[in-house]
């Protein structure tokens, strides 16, 4: 009953960071978990709280009189940002989840190594046994972001792969995974599905367009399984992927 | 609910930014200066974990030397010792052993001949540190015991000489405290060490797409980062609420325009030393080994399995394409053994380990075999890394070798002492010491200051001169000034030049 509860209060908070992250400060706690936002979404120590804390936020700028502060539709910036990076393990077993992919499936760097073995240490990690780093690196590394990348492009490009050779046992790619992306309410629900199984919550409109709209600038070529790779890339990359 | 409108024309101005950016990552937004990066000085930190005797490589004392004091002072008989030219002031120790401490791996040792080849562009500093505890001790060798505010001395050489390198600080060693950061906070980003823990694939990570299961175009791959940079990220409720995070930051700081310049440097078609051959097989993903990755391996063939090899590799191929201006190498802690070796009784075959437990520190079991094992693998691997950089020219007939430091550092010495006559025994840690550096940017030939033959210990010089006294010690602080004013590093008067330690 404890689990049910839990399950519906995280899919609201993460179908909305607005409504749960409110005023926007942060517990800066962590309770390990890999569901993005949800540690940083405990109840802000003032202003708004709850799910009707957007127009609280509205109405409590009015009252100030304070026009400095966020516009419709803006999100706060929270007081204590102290979201964590997922590092590169933990990275790997949301994006492995997401994308119904193996974890030893995600992707290999030259068909030989796991990649984020490869990667693990600028992504966060430590070696205690292998090359004695005891805790993780100080700074992170310039070479991060592109490991990041090079792991979300092989992980979406072998979704895409899979959905696009066998369409009727798709994952994430179904409603373009025929091989015509050309329409955009298709390519709108492939992105909505990714928001979902990629960030645990809706995407917004404006998401939902910029994603899809990615498709006209990509070449002909494979278009609609570039597009379907890109599309989860991008939001595979997001920094809202990235931390928590 | 109201939103931010995302047009596609939006998105393609953010493509165009990041493009632009991109040039100028490698050219534009870090500045030169005089004596900056259109003249730089480069440095191999070479770490010696654990504590370099200097007794036991260039400073090595001999039975007839110690006279009186030999049977219980570290001092070699005069058959292992190797035989110069009188002109020359160091020593060397030329002996087979038939283990390391209690480890049965016979080796033999050739320091003779390193310095036959290499005396002219030696330098012995003698040093009297202030910790026997080795992460101390460690930070205190490549910060000078926190002479300049606490920046290392790659910290130092990667600001004045960096800004236009791509990573101008690169750590190649791990788990030890020369590469830990220094206390000096106000340097720029790029002048803090990148840590490298994996040298053969690490250049996989300087590009986003080439080489993976699944690569697209590079037009591609900026038309997507650039939707995501620019627009997503930038109008999310998430970074809305979480931009100003360190975290978040720094993230978003390191991509964009400084990732762009990365790729477009093409450095995984430089740096990738392994060969087209199982199990890397590069070519099946698109890629190839660098140019000079035979060269590279030819000189040190046991980058597969010996991580010191791997990262001289590494570290010649970052100076040689103009990638860093300091890399940090060094042997790790950790036993190394040939693959495949087996355990079984007999012993271990000679060549079969690259690296004893603890390294330098494994004199605790094993003082004069670890020693002297230890200052040839040191020797081995400065003289190839000597041999590649004086093959490469840099401009006007002058080597790359011709402006590059190779400095020695340590933790601390050992003690002097040992059971009366025994061929083996164990040291612990002492103060009292002397460092080796290596380039022609020093006064080669040279030792200044010395060790009393009786009693293994070192004394100090005059840093203007370099007349040895025996009165005086020379101090972590002395060395490094005296080290960044050999690499022409201006500090601002913070600390002293040696100039006994200038060529």
């Amino acid at each position: 009953m404890f689990l049910d509860h839990r399950a519906l209060l995280l899919s609201l908070c993460t179908a909305s960071l607005f409504a749960c992250g409110g005023g926007g400060t942060s517990s800066g706690g962590d309770s390990g978990s890999t569901g993005g936002t949800d540690t940083q979404t405990s109840a802000p120590t003032s202003g708004p709280s709850g799910t009707e804390s957007e127009s609280e936020t509205e109405d409590s700028a009015d009252e100030t009189g304070d026009d400095s502060g966020p516009q419709p539709g803006e999100q706060a910036p929270s007081a204590r940002p102290r979201v964590k990076f997922k590092t590169a393990e933990r990275y790997a077993t949301d994006l492995s989840n997401a994308l119904s992919l193996p974890r030893e499936a995600l992707c290999s760097e030259l068909d030989a190594f796991d990649c984020v073995n490869v990667h693990r240490i600028a992504l966060g990690e430590v070696d205690a046994f292998g090359l004695r780093l005891f805790e993780p690196l100080e700074n992170t590394p310039i070479t991060a972001p592109i490991a990041v990348d090079r792991i979300a492009l092989s992980a979406c490009g072998e979704r895409a792969a899979q959905d696009f050779a066998d369409s009727g046992n798709a994952a994430s790619f179904q409603d373009v995974a025929g091989g015509d992306a050309s329409n955009a309410s298709d390519r709108e629900a492939v992105v909505a599905r990714l928001y979902r199984q990629l960030l645990l919550r809706e995407a917004t409109e404006a998401e939902l367009e910029a994603v899809s709209s990615m498709h006209d600038d990509l070449p002909p070529t494979d278009r609609a399984q570039t597009w379907a790779q890109m599309a989860c890339f991008v939001i595979a990359t997001s920094t809202e992927a990235l931390f928590y | 609910m109201s939103h931010s409108k995302i047009t596609r024309r939006r998105a393609l101005q953010g493509l165009t930014a990041a493009a632009a950016g991109g040039f100028a990552g490698l050219s534009g937004i870090r500045p030169g200066r005089a004596g900056g990066s259109e003249d730089p000085r480069f440095l191999i930190v070479l770490c010696a974990s654990g504590g370099a005797s200097i007794i036991d490589g260039p400073l090595a004392i001999s039975t007839s030397e110690a006279g009186v004091a030999a049977p219980t002072l570290n001092c070699f008989p005069d058959v292992v010792m190797g035989d110069f030219d009188p002109s020359i002031p160091f020593s060397a120790v030329d002996a087979s052993l038939g283990a390391v401490g209690p480890i049965p791996v016979p080796f033999t040792t050739g320091q003779a001949q390193f310095i036959n080849a290499h005396h002219d562009d030696m330098l012995v500093s003698t040093l009297t540190t202030t910790s026997v505890n080795h992460q101390v001790a460690q930070a205190r060798a490549v910060t000078g015991n926190g002479a300049w505010r606490g920046r290392t001395i790659q910290e130092a050489v990667a600001n004045q000489y960096g800004a236009a390198f791509p990573l101008p600080n690169v750590h190649l060693t791990t788990g030890t405290d020369f590469t830990q950061r220094g206390g000096d906070d106000s340097l720029p980003a790029w002048a803090y060490g990148e840590q490298v823990a994996n040298p053969a694939l690490w250049p996989l990570a300087l590009d986003g797409s080439r080489g993976t299961s699944h690569p697209v175009d590079a037009g591609v791959l900026a038309t997507a980062r650039a939707l995501r940079n620019d627009v997503l990220d930038v109008n999310s409720r998430f970074n809305q609420a979480f931009a100003g995070s360190d975290g978040v930051r720094s993230w978003t700081g390191l991509r964009g325009s400084n990732q762009a310049a990365i790729e477009q440097a093409s450095l995984i078609d430089q740096l990738l030393f392994v060969p087209d051959e199982a199990p890397y097989n590069l070519s099946a993903r698109g890629l190839q080994p660098s140019p000079d990755a035979a060269l590279v391996r030819s000189v040190f063939p046991n980058y597969d399995w010996d991580p010191l090899h791997a990262q001289a590799a590494l570290a010649f191929l970052l100076i040689k394409n103009r990638v860093s201006v300091t890399v940090t190498i060094g042997p790790s802690f950790d036993l190394v053994l040939e693959d495949g070796t087996s355990l079984g009784g007999g012993g271990l075959p000679e060549g079969s380990m690259a690296n004893p437990p603890i390294a330098f520190d494994f004199s605790h079991q094993g003082h004069r075999s670890t020693q002297a094992f230890m200052w040839s693998r040191l020797y081995e691997v400065a003289n190839g890394l000597i041999t590649l950089l004086q093959g490469e020219e840099w401009s006007g007939g002058q080597s790359l070798w011709d402006r590059t430091m190779i400095h020695v550092a340590t933790d601390f010495g050992r003690s002097k002492n040992r059971v009366a006559n025994a061929g083996e025994f164990g040291t612990g840690h002492d103060l009292n010491n002397g460092l080796l550096t290596i380039s022609p940017l020093v006064a080669g030939n040279t030792v200044l200051g010395g060790r009393d033959p009786s009693t293994g210990m070192t004394y100090g010089f005059d840093p203007g001169t370099g007349a040895p006294d025996t009165g005086r010690n020379m101090t972590e602080e002395e060395i490094f000034g005296g080290l960044l004013g050999v690499l022409g590093v201006d500090t601002g008067g913070e600390t002293d030049s040696v100039p006994a330690m200038e060529a």
